[in-house]
C-alpha cells in the first residue's frame, strides 16, 4: 500500500516538472499572419455591355502625398492590382498610369493617367496577439478622372487582410 | 504471599494484553470528508514564462458520495503587456464548476488517492484596453498613438479534465490535471480579442489545453468510522 502511495506521489510531483520543461522549450511566438490591408482593384473592358478583356497594363500607382510614394509598379498586363490606403486619414488619392498598345489607325503606344480618390471609414482591429493591430477599411465612395477609366464600381466595400476584389475598374 | 502477588500481577498483564489484542482485531478506520481548498501553484511559473501575466487560481471540492466530487474553481488574472507595437492591459476573473469522478478503486477506506476524470463549465469576465498602437505603413507613413478604450467582455466554455491527486500528509494533498476546453460563447469580442481569457486561455482561439498543479488542504469536517473486519 505504501508502495502505491509513493508511486502516486512521485507521479503527482515529477510529471508536472517534466511538462514545465517541455512548455519552456515551446513558448516562442511569431507573427505568421498577413497584416497587410490592401484594396484590390480588377480591370474590365466592355463592348456593348460584354466583357471582352479582364487585363490592363497599369505601369504604376502613386500615392498623392508629400513623398509621392510608388504603391505599385509593373510592365505586365494584369487582371488586378492591390495597394494600401492611407490609414491616418479617412480619404486618400492615388494616380494610376496606364499604357495601351493600339493598332488602329496604326500601331502606337498610348499613355493615360487617372486619379482615384477613395473615401472610407477606418476600423482598428487586433489581428492577433503576435501581430498586433491592423486597420480595416470600409469604402464609402470613389471619385475618379475619366481619361482612361470609364467607370468604377465598389463590389466589396470591406478592405481587410483577406484580399478579395473590392472594386471593378471599367475602361 | 509473594507467590500469590506474582500470579495476580501476571493475570492482570495477560488480561490487559488480551483486551489490547482484541482491540487491534476490531480496529476502527476513519474516513475523513470535508471541504478541500486548493491553490494552483503552476501559475507561479508564469513569472518566468509569461511575465506579463499574473494569475491566482483557487479551488474547492468535497466528496459527496464515494468517488464523486463536485468542484468549484475561482481565479483572477491581470495582463500588463508592453510590446513595441502596442500596450495592452486587462483585468478579469473566472468561475468554473463541475464534477470529478475517481476511477481508482482504493482498497482501504482511509485512502484518498484519486485518478479522476471530470467536466467543468467555465465563465469569465474581464475589462481590457490597448493604447500606444503603432501600425507600420511604408507608403503613407506609420500610424501611431491609436488606442482602444476599455471594453467589458465575457466568455463561456466547457471542458473535460483528467488527472491524479494524492495525499502528501494528513489532510494535505497534491495533484495535477489536464483539461481540454472549447469556447461556446463570447460577448463583446468586437475590435480585439482578449489576450488571455481568465481560466480559458488565448482569446483568439476556440479551443485550448490547460494544466493545473495544485496543493490542497482538506478541512476535516465529517468523520465516518468503519470497523475493520476481524482477520
Amino acid at each position: 500500500m505504501l508502495k502505491r502511495n509513493c508511486l502516486f506521489l512521485r507521479n503527482c510531483i515529477s510529471i508536472p516538472f517534466t511538462l514545465v520543461m517541455i512548455i519552456a522549450c515551446n513558448t516562442d511566438e511569431v507573427c505568421d499572419e498577413n497584416t497587410i490591408t490592401n484594396v484590390v482593384a480588377s480591370f474590365y473592358t466592355t463592348v456593348d455591355n460584354r466583357v471582352v478583356d479582364t487585363t490592363a497594363m497599369v505601369t504604376s500607382i502613386i500615392a498623392v502625398n508629400d513623398s509621392m510614394s510608388i504603391l505599385y509598379e509593373s510592365e505586365d498586363a494584369v487582371q488586378s492590382v492591390s495597394f494600401p490606403l492611407n490609414n491616418s486619414l479617412d480619404s486618400c488619392a492615388v494616380i494610376m498610369d496606364f499604357t495601351l498598345y493600339d493598332t488602329i489607325p496604326k500601331p502606337d503606344t498610348l499613355y493615360f493617367t487617372d486619379t482615384l480618390t477613395f473615401f472610407y471609414n477606418i476600423e482598428l482591429i487586433m489581428e492577433s496577439i503576435e501581430c498586433g493591430f491592423v486597420h480595416y477599411f470600409h469604402l464609402q465612395s470613389i471619385n475618379w478622372t475619366d481619361n482612361f477609366i470609364e467607370d468604377v464600381e465598389i463590389v466589396n466595400p470591406a478592405v481587410t487582410t483577406r484580399e478579395y476584389e473590392n472594386i471593378k475598374i471599367l475602361y | 504471599m509473594k507467590i500469590s502477588k506474582y500470579y495476580i500481577s501476571l493475570l492482570i498483564c495477560l488480561s490487559a494484553s488480551v483486551v489490547l489484542f482484541s482491540q487491534e482485531e476490531k480496529e476502527e478506520i476513519t474516513r475523513i470528508k470535508g471541504l478541500r481548498i486548493g491553490y494552483d501553484i503552476s501559475k507561479l511559473a508564469l513569472y518566468y514564462f509569461q511575465p506579463e501575466r499574473t494569475a491566482f487560481d483557487f479551488s474547492a471540492d468535497i466528496e459527496i458520495s464515494r468517488n464523486y466530487y463536485p468542484v468549484f474553481e475561482f481565479g483572477i488574472q491581470n495582463v500588463d503587456l508592453n510590446d513595441s507595437i502596442y500596450n495592452y492591459t486587462s483585468s478579469g476573473k473566472y468561475f468554473r464548476f463541475g464534477l470529478d469522478y475517481n476511477l481508482l478503486k482504493n482498497k482501504r477506506i482511509d485512502q484518498y488517492e484519486m485518478s479522476f476524470i471530470g467536466f467543468r463549465y467555465g465563465m469569465a469576465f474581464l475589462d481590457h484596453s490597448a493604447d500606444n498602437i503603432i501600425i507600420a505603413n511604408d507608403y503613407w507613413g506609420d500610424y501611431s498613438g491609436g488606442n482602444i478604450s476599455q471594453e467589458n467582455v465575457g466568455a463561456g466554455w466547457i471542458e473535460i479534465v483528467g488527472g491524479i491527486r494524492g495525499e502528501l500528509f494528513k489532510n494535505f494533498f497534491i495533484g495535477w490535471y489536464f483539461s481540454g476546453r472549447i469556447l461556446v460563447s463570447k460577448k463583446n469580442f468586437n475590435s480585439m480579442d482578449p489576450y488571455y481569457i481568465p481560466g480559458f486561455g488565448r482569446g483568439d482561439k476556440k479551443t485550448s489545453l490547460g494544466f493545473n498543479y495544485s496543493i490542497y488542504y482538506r478541512i476535516p469536517m465529517f468523520k465516518t468510522k468503519y470497523i475493520k473486519p476481524e482477520k
